[in-house]
């Protein structure tokens, strides 16, 4: 009798317990949604005055993206080298944490996670100095004599590292790199290390171990690692104005702008839509192609 | 005063860096030396804006307490960075009056401030937490044609007499009855001579491909444009719309061929130490304030520079309108304006300030030689402030400069 009731109670219990997580994705993820969805489809009457009519004005879409079409390109296209940069170092340094560190993991683990306790933005502000004119990084290139050779290969620009777009990029890289580290390693612990002595048993070689075990199990943290690196690379902008020049400008600064700037509040909410929509048709996309049914479901 | 990067965090971490220049000159002068309490100045500076109330219309009037918001650094503090030290300016203003002062350094940007305040809380009629807020003056202008400013109690501002003539025919606000410059700067060039290889006394120098890809400017409009257009012939007093769309033109065409490397804020200063750009359009406070081992130079161009100045203003409804005004009248005694020039190191708007700073010597003596700090007739001949735009010119202009900048 006793654990009948305790069943039925039980029954309302996960939404007693989902009610803290509800309340919160209304409050501060739907009412906002609809909140900038309402402005981007209003006009604002007088820029310097607070209030916006809605006014269905779609032309507000059509009117971002012809403004800001370079920047959005711009921002996906450094994202994604910047993430296929993450996967092609993460994915390695990954691998040998979870097989290959043995009694050494814990510490390497912690030394890729201690730069991330100070904050972005003087880790940022840090970089500057690394590739400025007075800086190490080209003090060693000078001194190896190795800088036609980086200009000439595209890592340098007229012998700087700084201002220049493949900056930005490896900002991002660099600024991004633990968010594909971990969710890898993570998937990669898991495995059991049998299936590759069972995989020898059966004369695999070890790349085709590697090819037909290892990689299909740790898609998963591939694909997470690349949705928290992409998602915010593409959104982020400090890096594009501490690292970059003028020709490196990416969304987020240009939304703001829009706000603060202009106080054009209509296409400013616009250009953040459209930017949310794309990654969310990406996102679906992405899943998709990489058969992970739970994400794509 | 200057323009900041639109991120809290970034703006906290440049004022910070400024902090430590300012110090580093400060122990250079020999006026004061010690540790530097990093911690609250960015926790200060990371604190939110001013929110705002429901106001009743109309000034209160409150002479027990007084909310001022100011750029940072911009007031004598002591070496700790507490602005209410014993003997500061601030402080000397509580014991002479027993009004209680909160002083927060949250303005930050003309354009940011306005939208997160000027416009959402004065456009709905309601008022803001402070008494005297310290726009630019074009903000200025802009939010006194809004008519959401208070007008000032001239009679009890005996010491508005002090105010530089030149700031009484302003056509924005004639007789200077609805703002009070705070502190005035120059906009000019500045240059690393072991990159330039030579002075930068012309403003076209910095469109010389000598320089292709070494040069940045300002974000703020009107020191770009209006250098720019000094460089071509024209007076950025005029505003006019031709000459403007020119100049915007010819830095379109620079930053397209690679000639201008990036528009910054503050930040430029790290650039300019770093040797990362050789030549740059530059604020002359703070160069003032830059180690004079790095060799840093600073001119005003001979074709002319702009000058600006930041105002204090008494926002719609303030509560403390007879506390703002005691405060107003403090800070226009010469004696009183001469301590904060000593400490922020721009231009003064109060007349008898070099006087005062003489009578102190030493330090402050050396000051009152300096050319950037009293600029002498011939300069100031050759200084324009930028004309008043309409308001669509105006939202025009700054649309097409962002879309310049990047």
């Amino acid at each position: 009798m006793a654990s009948e009731t305790s069943l039925r109670q039980g029954r309302k219990a996960p939404y007693a317990l989902l009610s803290p997580g509800m309340l919160w994705l209304i409050l501060f993820f739907l009412v906002p949604m609809w909140t900038l969805l309402r402005i981007a489809l209003s006009e604002k009457p007088n820029a310097f005055l607070p209030d916006y009519e809605l006014t269905w004005r779609w032309a507000n879409f059509s009117d971002a993206v012809d403004r800001f079409q370079p920047e959005l390109v711009r921002s996906f296209a450094y994202a994604g080298i910047a993430t296929l940069l993450c996967i092609a170092i993460g994915y390695p340094l990954a691998y040998f944490l979870a097989f290959k560190a043995g009694r050494w993991r814990s510490l390497l683990l912690g030394l890729i996670m201690v730069p991330f306790f100070t904050s972005f933005l003087i880790r940022t502000i840090a970089w500057q100095t690394i590739l400025g004119q007075e800086g190490p990084a080209l003090g060693l290139l000078r001194a190896l004599s190795l800088v036609s050779v980086t200009d000439a290969i595209g890592l340098t620009r007229d012998g700087a590292f700084l201002n220049t777009p493949q900056a930005v990029v490896g900002g991002l890289t660099y600024n991004f790199v633990p968010f594909m580290i971990l969710p890898i390693y993570v998937s990669l612990e898991k495995i059991d290390a049998r299936l590759m002595d069972a995989a020898q048993d059966l004369y695999s070689t070890p790349a085709a171990a590697f090819r037909k075990i290892v990689l299909p199990l740790s898609l998963p943290g591939v694909f997470a690692g690349t949705l928290l690196t992409f998602i915010p690379a593409a959104g982020d902008y400090i890096n594009a104005e501490l690292l970059g020049n003028v020709k490196t400008g990416m969304i987020g600064s240009q939304i703001a702008k829009l706000f603060l700037k202009e106080s054009n509040y209509p296409e400013a909410a616009a250009l953040s839509f459209i930017f949310m929509a794309i990654i969310t048709a990406g996102v679906l996309i992405y899943a998709k192609l990489l058969g992970t049914e739970e994400l794509a479901a | 005063m200057s323009e900041r990067p639109i991120d809290p965090e970034l703006a906290a971490a440049i004022d910070l860096a400024r902090r430590l220049s300012r110090r580093r000159f400060l122990t250079r002068m020999g006026l004061g030396a010690g540790a530097v309490a990093l911690g609250p100045t960015l926790l200060a500076a990371c604190g939110g804006s001013s929110g705002g109330s429901e106001g009743s219309g109309g000034g209160g009037s409150g002479d027990t307490e007084l909310n001022i918001s100011n750029w940072t650094a911009y007031i004598d503090q002591d070496d700790d960075g507490n602005a209410k030290a014993s003997g500061t300016t601030i402080d000397r203003f509580q014991e002479a009056t027993g009004i209680s002062v909160t002083y927060k350094e949250d303005y930050n940007d003309n354009d940011e401030y306005f939208n997160k305040n000027f416009s959402p809380i004065l456009g709905k009629g309601k008022t803001l937490a402070a008494d005297i807020v310290c726009p630019t003056y074009w903000m200025a202008a802009r939010i006194i044609g809004l008519d959401w400013v208070e007008e000032l109690p001239l009679d009890d501002i005996p010491n508005h007499a002090n105010l530089l003539d030149s700031y009484l025919d302003l056509a924005w606000d004639p007789g200077a009855t609805k703002h009070m410059p705070w502190q005035a700067g120059i906009t000019g060039i500045a240059w690393n001579p072991k990159l330039t290889g030579g002075d930068i006394t012309s403003i076209e120098d910095l469109y010389d491909s000598k320089l292709k890809g070494k040069v940045s400017f300002l974000t703020e409009m009107r020191d770009s444009v209006g250098l720019t257009m000094f460089g071509m012939g024209a007076d950025p007093a005029d505003a006019d719309l031709d000459e403007i769309n020119a100049a915007l033109d010819k830095i379109e065409g620079a930053t397209s061929s690679g000639q201008i490397l990036k528009f910054t804020g503050n930040e430029y200063l790290r650039s300019l130490e770093n040797g990362d750009i050789a030549a740059c359009i530059a604020w002359s406070g703070d160069i003032a304030q830059l180690d004079p081992e790095l060799g840093i130079q600073f001119a005003i161009p001979e074709e002319g520079g702009m000058q600006w100045f930041d105002t204090m203003v008494v926002p719609k409804g303030a509560p403390n309108v007879p506390a703002a005004a005691k405060w107003m009248d403090f800070v226009y005694d010469p004696e009183n304006a001469a301590a904060i020039t000593e400490y922020v190191q721009y231009v003064s708007p109060v007349k008898g300030v070099k006087e005062a700073l003489e009578a102190k010597g030493g330090d402050a003596a050396a000051l009152a030689e300096s050319p950037l700090l009293f600029p002498d007739d011939e300069t100031l001949s050759r200084l324009s402030v930028f004309g008043e735009l309409d308001q669509e010119d105006e939202i025009d202009i700054q649309a097409r400069f962002n879309d310049i900048t990047g």
